[in-house]
């Protein structure tokens, strides 16, 4: 008997050592949620987290004429309390913030939010004196929840990316090459130049790149680029930053070259084309210039981006940006589920979200994923292929993925006034205003521009019907999670629309 | 083209009343209803692509004018087909309409008949607000063969459906064909 209860307290033990060296047994501990990271590499903005309360109005209990007045109070009420308690903070839909002095944000997407995420603030504790994260995250806690607010979670303010690619196996030599096709390979991979011949895109057609900006007098482009529209995100922040204050909201310039190169796929002309032969592009800067490393962009921008971007009417928004979040971890996954909601209410006022799968393909073997918020159920999730319309090497793959588009050595446009000096190699020797870059981020706008071709051929397609037609328009290729659907057909998502009703 | 059918059937419809068969017969209506299962297939035009799927059980109401002798018969008929379906998951409801001029041989209580008409077209939702497609209907052929006990009439009919769907941004027009067999019971007046 002694022998058997001694054997049992041995597994009782053993079990319990097991469990406790588990991540999720980590994540689930108050305090102790930052501890498990996947990647090392994943960045965040020192002194800041983002803090979001449940709403406990039910809205459809208020007047509607009460609404707004109601969540304007609420919001003032949160931000007053915190900083008068030494915090700096900020509201996606406060009514101070300056993104209402671009577009006003109608009580229909405020409550929306409300109801689906609740508040969401970015709290600012730089000048308060925490030894770490996890103590100042303690703090505000306890100081909202003394207040009444019941807290759905708190993590650190994660930074993206853009998701261009370090590759460099080409020479201008072999560009040059590519120079005498032009962008015919590409193009014509995804027969794009059979869909011109009955849809060439429109201007009521708004596509929205969240990127580094849009170089706005760029020859290729000034024509389609909707400056007044733009809007610089990392300006918008209403806390006390000297570093963003110095930002103007207005400035949607591109200094980087990334935004300007994704823009040109999308819709250019000239001398080079864009899928879309015209468009009406709007930069939303996510991104600083070269050279204000101080300012970065993170999570919370890209989120107020989406907000933006919905509240402006575009039909696609191109993000070739996103990023790694920890995983196993309680509080990061309600955010992305936060994050998923809001970008589900951009699909239901009918936008439709396309997204860069992440260029660490190369880097990370055998570790299946794709970025956020490409994972995102709510986005199409593209990955790149070659000119011989294999997976590049460094397109991420995995469960997500949705399609394949070409990434590799891509010719678009590039800013004259180019302060990126990692770009400047991948100038086009005989045309200072292109350039030839790979990425996913290069895949994407490809898809993004099939997109709005098919918005403009029909402006009331659906999200569901545009997404479930470029799935079943593309060239399947095999490994589900290496290549989705596979590769993307414009001409014949465009005329799915004979088919998909009934087949 | 469907004034020009219309035209014809009435037309038709019209030779049919003064034609010897008619002066020696009694006319009836009939209302009959009933179920049909069959299947869709699209033709696309420049692809050379062809698609065919199974559409599902669905209801069919019908009436006819019919003139009769002891052993022929001729009319005029129309035949409504609501909200059919193809068994592909979220699929769009689609329709017909038809009006047709039908003849037949009867035998006792047995008939033949033969009918040929226009069918209008009702085309899915997403279809009717695409600025970019129109959709048109097309030739309606059909067969049955059934009884008449007392005033009920039973048939089983073998019909064919047509519509052009055009997408206009290509110059294109793509055939789409809905062939069925149905069985409809009816009452006749």
């Amino acid at each position: 008997m002694k022998r058997f209860l001694i054997i049992i307290l041995i597994i009782i033990t053993a079990g319990l050592i097991m469990s406790g060296c588990s991540p999720e047994f980590f994540g689930a501990l108050p305090g102790n949620n930052e501890s498990y990271s996947s990647s090392s590499d994943i960045n965040y903005s020192e002194g800041e987290m983002i803090v979001v309360l449940e709403n406990n109005q039910p809205m459809q209990e208020i007047s509607v004429d009460k609404k707004k007045e109601v969540m304007n109070e609420e919001l003032s009420t949160q931000r007053q309390y915190l900083k008068s308690h030494g915090f700096k903070i900020d509201n996606i839909l406060s009514n101070s913030q300056s993104i209402e002095s671009k577009v006003e944000l109608s009580t229909k997407i405020k409550e929306k939010i409300l109801e689906d995420i609740g508040y969401i603030n970015l709290v600012d504790y730089t000048d308060k004196d925490y030894k770490n994260f996890n103590e100042a995250k303690n703090e505000v806690k306890s100081l909202l929840e003394n207040k009444g607010y019941k807290v759905k979670y708190i993590i650190r303010n994660y930074k993206i990316k853009k998701v261009d690619s370090t590759y460099s196996g080409v020479s201008k030599q072999d560009n040059l090459k590519k120079m005498h096709s032009d962008q015919e390979w590409n193009y014509e991979m995804i027969r794009a130049p059979e869909a011109w011949e009955g849809v060439r895109g429109n201007e009521d057609v708004k596509i929205a790149i969240v990127d580094t900006g849009i170089d706005v007098d760029h020859p290729y482009l000034e024509n389609f680029v909707d400056v007044d529209s733009g809007v610089n995100i990392l300006a918008l922040r209403d806390v006390e930053d000297q570093d963003r204050e110095k930002l103007d909201d207005n400035n949607v310039d591109d200094k980087d070259g990334h935004g300007t190169h994704v823009a040109g796929t999308i819709s250019s002309y000239d001398k080079v084309s864009g899928i879309m032969k015209e468009a009406s592009l709007i930069p939303i800067k996510v991104f600083p210039d070269p050279g204000q490393e101080n300012v970065e962009g993170d999570f919370y921008d890209l989120l107020n981006a989406v907000i933006y971007a919905t509240e402006t009417g575009v039909d696609v928004i191109n993000m070739s940006v996103g990023g790694e979040l920890p995983k196993n971890n309680l509080e990061v996954d309600k955010f992305i589920a936060d994050f998923d909601a809001n970008l589900n209410i951009a699909r239901e006022e009918g936008v439709i979200i396309i997204t860069a799968a992440g260029n660490n393909g190369e880097s990370i073997e055998g570790s299946d994923y794709i970025f956020y918020p490409a994972s995102s159920p709510y986005t199409i999730a593209v990955g790149a292929v070659e000119e011989n319309k294999q997976k590049a090497d460094f397109s991420n793959d995995g469960v997500g993925l949705d399609v394949m588009a070409p990434g590799v050595e891509i010719l678009s446009t590039a800013p004259i006034d180019l302060d990126h000096t990692n770009y400047e190699d991948l100038r086009h020797p005989e045309d200072e205003y292109l350039m030839y870059m790979s990425g996913t981020s290069m895949a994407a706008p490809h898809v993004a521009g099939v997109a709005g071709l098919m918005r403009s051929a029909n402006p009331n397609m659906t999200v569901e019907d545009i997404e479930y037609m470029l799935k079943d328009a593309a060239k399947d290729m095999g490994n589900e999670e290496e290549y989705g659907e596979g590769i993307v057909d414009a001409y014949k998502s465009i005329r799915n629309r004979v088919k998909t009703p009934y087949f | 083209m469907s004034k020009y059918m219309s035209l014809v059937l009435v037309f038709i419809f019209l030779q049919l009343c003064i034609s010897p068969v008619s002066l020696a017969a009694n006319y009836n209506f009939t209302v009959k209803s009933g179920m049909d299962i069959g299947s869709l297939t699209l033709d696309l035009e420049r692809e050379e692509e062809s698609f065919s799927e199974i559409v599902g059980v669905s209801l069919t109401r019908i009436g006819e004018f019919i003139y009769s002798s002891n052993d022929e018969e001729v009319g005029l008929g129309g035949e409504y087909l609501p909200q059919r379906k193809t068994i592909k998951k979220d699929a769009e409801p689609f329709g017909f309409y038809s009006i047709y001029a039908l003849a037949g041989i009867r035998e006792n209580i047995y008939f033949l008949r033969g009918k040929i008409g226009y069918n209008f077209f009702i085309p899915p939702q997403s279809q009717v607000v695409d600025p970019g497609i129109s959709t048109t209907g097309g030739i309606y052929y059909g067969s049955s063969i059934g009884c008449n006990i007392n005033d009920f009439e039973i048939e089983i009919l073998y019909g064919v459906n047509n519509a052009t769907i055009t997408e206009e941004n290509y110059n294109k027009t793509d055939q789409l064909r809905y062939s069925r067999f149905g069985f409809n019971m009816g009452y006749r007046f």
